[in-house]
């Protein structure tokens, strides 16, 4: 038997909000760059199969369409509209044969930008070396952890350090790929996280630029760079036996601290020979 | 009188019940056999040297001591003048040995002021090793068979495998013994300075 298809009513459900969300709904990630949320007063047909939410930025043209909506829904959000546009959304009620109304009145306006917490930053290291030592020259893997941290962060590490793509897992962690030229300032650095909505949250002394383990420059760490640091121990810049080449962290001096920036990238293979 | 018998033993059940289980309890502790106390005899684990008959210049490995659990590998350098820095890595049988521990033996400590120090990192399988004399302190001279380093491994499985100095493209430190003036020492650490370690169950 053919049913013949009929326009269903959509007795008394018209919009009847427009809701700019002030808070973050449940289900939205945190991160949402903009949300909109719209609510209507329900179709009350026994046979109510749901809702079809169609939305354009033109009075009386809609382009998109949402997913389909469940019929004991009277609300609904939609996330990742460009908050500089309006939009102008129509409800259709449709049934279980999919027969769809009519659509109801156009309701319009501007999503919220929603704004997350801000970053935080507990802990910045090298990867390679599981250290805060990053090598001038060097080319390295950074891990940062904290939290809400979103898709598409930016990292900043200061003058004469290039940093690559940001990575996310979960919103607790960010790893990526710098560049450190050879004439970065030694020392420590502040490390600064901006998310894409703006929030921004930074850690001094995250990291330190050190001078490049590779004393000899053979793209080895092993004896000839311990060798340097050796034949030159405890010596200090006013001495004829100092060797700045091997005073990895700048300090004037040849000690256990230097010694310490070698043990970190000891056996390692350097990504970019300096 | 008789009447209330029966209820004198169930309440004295649970106690004669603890009695029963701690005599059985005394009776049966180390039934395993498998403690440190245990009279079962055990293999301890070799070390074969490939090298038996080192020549002026060789470094290669030597057993030192070894037990059910574990080996004691030495580095033995042979007749070399003006040591200062040693660095090598070596292989080992990841699936019967687990790098344990390291000693540093007398070669680098003759008559220093500051202790010599070392840097070790390992991976699975692999271990990497350099030390070195501290200046002021100079370059001292190996004689015979000197020890150089001792490594402690620990059995994880059983089987055989060599330990040997890692001269492929894998490796990170270069073989090398240097001067303190950083020129390299005439040394050989192989072909054929290694060993074979047999762990047996």
């Amino acid at each position: 038997m053919t049913r013949t298809a009929r326009r269903v009513p959509l007795k008394g459900a018209c919009i009847i909000g427009f809701v700019l969300a002030l808070t973050f709904p449940p289900c939205q990630p945190l991160w949402a760059a903009t949300i909109t949320q719209l609510s209507w007063s329900p179709n009350t047909e026994p046979d109510l199969g749901g809702y079809r939410l169609r939305y354009g930025t033109t009075p009386g043209i809609y382009t998109q369409t949402a997913p389909d909506i469940g019929k004991s829904a009277t609300s609904y959000a939609i996330s990742g509209l460009d908050a500089n546009l309006t939009y102008y959304f129509v409800l259709h009620a449709f049934d279980n044969a999919g027969n769809v109304s009519l659509p109801s009145n156009e309701a319009s306006g501007k999503p919220t930008v929603l704004v997350g917490p801000a970053p935080t930053i507990s802990s910045a290291v090298e990867v390679a070396s599981d250290s805060i030592y990053i090598l001038q020259s060097g080319h390295h893997q950074v891990r940062v952890a904290g939290s809400n941290f979103q898709s598409g962060a930016v990292v900043n590490l200061g003058t004469d350090v290039s940093e690559g793509a940001t990575s996310l897992t979960g919103s607790t962690q960010i790893t990526l790929t710098i560049d450190v030229g050879a004439a970065a300032v030694l020392g420590p650095r502040t490390l600064t996280v901006s998310n894409p909505d703006g929030g921004t949250g930074n850690r001094t002394s995250a990291l330190t630029v050190v001078k490049t383990a590779d004393i000899d420059r053979d793209c080895l760490l092993d004896a000839g760079d311990l060798n340097a640091i050796a034949r030159a121990w405890n010596t200090t810049s006013t001495s004829p036996a100092f060797n700045p080449d091997a005073d990895l962290n700048g300090d004037g001096t040849l000690d256990g601290d230097d010694l310490v920036v070698l043990e970190q990238y000891f056996g390692l293979r350097l990504s970019v020979c300096p | 009188m008789s009447s209330r018998r029966p209820i004198r033993i169930l309440r004295r059940a649970p106690f004669l019940l603890g009695l029963v289980m701690a005599a059985l309890s005394v009776c049966c502790q180390g039934g395993d056999g498998d403690d440190d106390t245990s009279p079962l005899p055990c293999t301890a684990i070799s070390f074969d040297a490939a090298n038996t008959s080192p020549v002026a210049g060789d470094v290669y490995f030597s057993p030192s001591s070894s037990t059910c659990t574990t080996v004691d590998v030495s580095v033995r350098v042979n007749e070399i003048s003006d040591v200062f820095t040693v660095g090598f890595d070596l292989m080992y049988p990841a699936s019967v040995l687990l790098y344990q521990s390291y000693t540093l033996g007398p070669l680098l400590q003759k008559g220093t002021a500051t202790a010599p120090r070392a840097l070790l990192t390992s991976g699975s399988g692999a271990l990497q090793v350099v030390m070195t004399r501290l200046s002021p302190d100079g370059p001292v001279v190996a004689g015979a068979n000197e020890i150089l380093i001792t490594l402690r491994f620990s059995k994880v499985g059983v089987g055989a495998g060599m330990i040997d100095f890692n001269s492929s493209s894998s490796s990170t430190v270069t073989e090398e013994i240097l001067d303190d003036s950083g020129q390299t020492r005439p040394a050989s650490f192989g072909p054929g300075h290694g060993g074979t370690v047999t762990v047996v169950p």
